[in-house]
């Protein structure tokens, strides 16, 4: 869709009365670790400090990593997980996943982690009441990557996907490897052969495959199915999302095993009221103590994905979903159910014709907050957003940074965390910021709109109510 | 009597076997189950189907028969046509396809017919096969002969533990010395692997019941190889071999602990899975 050259970045819209307020920390690429307030104030930057993603502990200390991997030999392998305290200091780091040796690099330990991460004491990583993760002890689990062979997937080299229980004196006590359970995920044949020929390959190394790529991972917590004897819900189970196959899954902490998942296929009962998922991030399950408790929030991207039947835009089965807007649901796991969603028709958007205004093909996420409201990353255009349930939108910051090297302003996932998190900080005055009028905005030297002449031209008829172009839109009746 | 040789159109192993025996002048006759040999395999295989091993993908071919003895796979049968069964230690069935042939360890036959093994091994690899050597370190002298001799494309270092253990958990002792020249002639292997296997055992003295070795004993097992070779990155698994009637006794294995006990000597350890 239309992007255009010039608009405002930075907070753009801001209701205190109606917002969770709070510190929003993410990661600006190329500059490091922001925790900015309400009105887009940046209030701490920890330089060159990575985060895939960041994220705040109480007391003013944040996670991230000091570096990743080369990109010629690993893709997305973060190097570490590093607690850091306000002043800089390393408080915690774990490494000792595997030892690296790649070409004309020093050799060393790596975690090989990517995409996410929970300290004990919480189970997502973001604001829970009651729930703090902690800081100076607990276990932290780790989503990372090893290279396996594994050829009833693929002769070719597979960058899979593990995860991996750490204590805090860093000794490894548990381990799970996404490939052990590829006969789990339910793919039909011509998904396999797909799979087994182009398992996403990837032109680092000397190529692999990353065919599942997770890209969240988070414990379930406690939780009313549990609670009811449902089993699968178990609350140290853990929830991830595969981004190639838009299969979101629960896996059993007891014995590996996957234990409840939606996808790869949404066209069957009762994965079908869901709609297609696809290229998904950040799936999990609503903490305890927050509105929604126990239902699955995940952004549903859209773009590409999946592996399976060819057809005009995939000529080969790979990445032959597609779809170009995004979706964030809330659906109750047990019924497949839709409670709550933002789509573009929520968003205001006519659709299908103007729908791509909310899209972020990649990355992204929603946290849920503890008034009701959501906090949704539109992560490819820098865009983050607090919706109420009524799909409101009552905060909006436009992340200022684009890339050296990456040139976009990207942001891979934002949270909100509240105000007596960072102590060294005085809460901020929160001043509204009211949206700008943007048929009368005008940047300087530009003239206001306006016809300097205007006539009635005779024989013309009022323009139609109707929105149908050259393609159907949701205000349009098929019938 | 000249010996029955039941082949399949097509088996490269078959041929060698043929190619053996025609070099030294052993009468066969052969039986090509997928040409005109089929009946007489079958009527064969009836009559003696609890000597003759079946694999995934059926009988493993080529077999022979002397009137008293079945010997079955490649490996087995240039053996017991050299030896009689004085090699049995040294070779025992392949496993593998695809050009690959196994069963084949270094360690574990009579010192006294070593020489004949690795003339064996020799010819298998002259064939065009090649060859998965495994051994646990003992009679360093024929592995390194098959090194030295590039005899060995792959190479599986079975390491029960420090040499002291070794007596305990195998029935034969191995001193220090011989399990670091054999550590030391690893380096010159095409390819190889260090696998630490858990395996149950009675320790001296202990009348709770057999046990396998300690985290920590493993990690002293992994620094006596680096100490050996000088290296600490060398591929090493550990790998739990308890039979299951034993698993009970033993009790859970927390392998995690195993791992991180033998990284620090070991950086590159990890957990044995099979692929």
């Amino acid at each position: 869709m239309t992007y255009p050259s010039i608009y405002p970045t930075g907070a753009t819209i801001y209701k205190p009365e109606k917002c969770f307020n709070g510190f929003t920390v993410f990661q600006v690429k190329e500059k490091g670790a922001f925790v900015t307030d309400m009105n887009g104030g940046e209030v701490k930057l920890w330089e060159q400090l990575h985060g895939f993603p960041n994220k705040l502990l109480k007391g003013g200390q944040i996670l991230g990593h000091t570096g990743e991997r080369s990109t010629k030999y690993g893709m997305q392998d973060y190097r570490d997980l590093v607690q850091i305290d306000w002043e800089g200091n390393v408080v915690w780091k774990f490494n000792e996943y595997e030892y690296i040796e790649d070409p004309g690099e020093e050799p060393q330990w790596m975690a090989r982690i990517h995409h996410d991460y929970q300290r004990e004491g919480n189970p997502v990583g973001y604001y829970v009441p009651g729930m703090d993760p902690l800081t100076d002890s607990g276990n932290t689990m780790i989503l990372a990557h090893k290279n396996v062979n594994c050829p009833e997937i693929s002769d070719k080299n597979l960058l899979d996907d593990t995860i991996y229980e750490v204590t805090w004196d860093g000794e490894i006590i548990w381990e799970w490897i996404c490939s052990e359970h590829f006969d789990s995920f339910g793919f039909r044949e011509d998904a396999r052969n797909i799979l087994s020929r182009d398992p996403n390959m990837r032109p680092c190394g000397d190529g692999m495959g990353d065919w599942m790529h997770i890209n969240s991972m988070s414990i379930l917590g406690p939780n009313k199915w549990f609670d009811a004897g449902d089993e699968r819900f178990h609350p140290d189970n853990l929830i991830v999302d595969g981004r190639e196959t838009n299969i979101i899954f629960i896996i059993s902490k007891k014995t590996g095993e996957v234990v409840w998942k939606v996808g790869p296929y949404y066209d069957y009962t009762p994965e079908k009221d869901l709609g297609w998922i696809i290229g998904q991030h950040h799936a999990h399950m609503i903490p305890r103590g927050l509105p929604g408790e126990g239902n699955i929030l995940v952004y549903d991207n859209g773009g590409w994905a999946g592996y399976g039947a060819v057809n005009p835009s995939s000529p080969t089965g790979t990445k032959n979903a597609l779809r170009d807007y995004s979706r964030v649901l809330e659906f109750d796991p047990t019924t497949l159910k839709i409670v709550w969603q933002m789509t573009p028709q929520e968003a205001g958007f006519v659709h299908p014709t103007d729908s791509s205004r909310f899209y972020s093909p990649f990355i992204s996420s929603a946290q849920r907050l503890p008034n009701g409201n959501t906090l949704i990353t539109e992560g490819s255009g820098g865009r983050i957003i607090e919706v109420t349930r009524e799909h409101e939108v009552v905060w909006e910051y436009i992340s200022p940074y684009w890339g050296k090297f990456f040139k976009m302003n990207f942001i891979y996932r934002a949270y909100r965390y509240p105000y007596d998190w960072v102590p060294q900080v005085d809460a901020p005055e929160e001043i509204p910021i009211n949206p700008i009028d943007v048929t009368t905005f005008r940047v300087p030297n530009a003239k206001p709109s306006g016809p300097q002449s205007k006539v009635k031209v005779d024989g013309t008829i009022p323009y139609q109510g109707s929105t149908a172009l050259c393609v159907i839109s949701d205000a349009d009746d098929p019938k | 009597m000249p010996f029955s040789l039941f082949s399949a159109t097509g088996c490269m192993r078959c041929r060698i076997v043929k190619s053996y025996m025609e070099k030294n002048n052993l009468a066969y006759t052969e039986y090509d189950f997928k040409a005109d040999g089929k009946d007489e395999f079958n009527a064969f295989y009836r009559k003696n189907r609890s000597d003759i091993y079946r694999g995934k993908e059926g009988v493993e071919f080529p077999l022979i028969y002397d009137g008293e003895i079945v010997v079955q796979g490649v490996g087995m049968i240039i053996a017991y046509l050299m030896d009689q069964k004085l090699m049995d230690g040294f070779v025992s069935r392949s496993e593998l396809s695809h050009g690959w042939v196994d069963g084949l360890y270094a360690a574990a036959g009579d010192e006294t017919v070593s020489a004949r093994f690795v003339s064996l091994v020799s010819f298998l690899k002259s064939s065009g096969l090649q060859t998965q050597i495994e051994t646990d370190g003992s009679n360093a002298v024929v592995l390194e002969k098959l090194i030295n001799e590039s005899l060995v494309d792959k190479l599986l270092f079975y390491l029960r533990g420090m040499p002291g253990s070794y007596e305990k958990i195998t029935g034969s002792a191995v001193s220090e010395s011989t399990l670091s020249q054999s550590l030391s002639a690893l380096e010159k292997c095409p390819d190889f692997k260090i696998l630490l296997e858990l395996a149950p055992f009675t320790r001296e003295g202990d009348s709770t019941g057999k046990q396998i070795i300690s985290p920590e004993e493993a990690g002293q097992a992994a620094r006596f190889v680096e100490q050996a070779t000088g290296k600490k990155t060398h591929p090493f698994f550990i790998k739990e071999n308890i039979p299951e009637d034993e698993k009970e006794q033993i009790g859970a294995v927390n392998l995690f602990k195993y791992r991180t006990a033998c990284r620090r000597y070991m950086v590159k350890t990890d957990i044995f899975r099979e692929n």
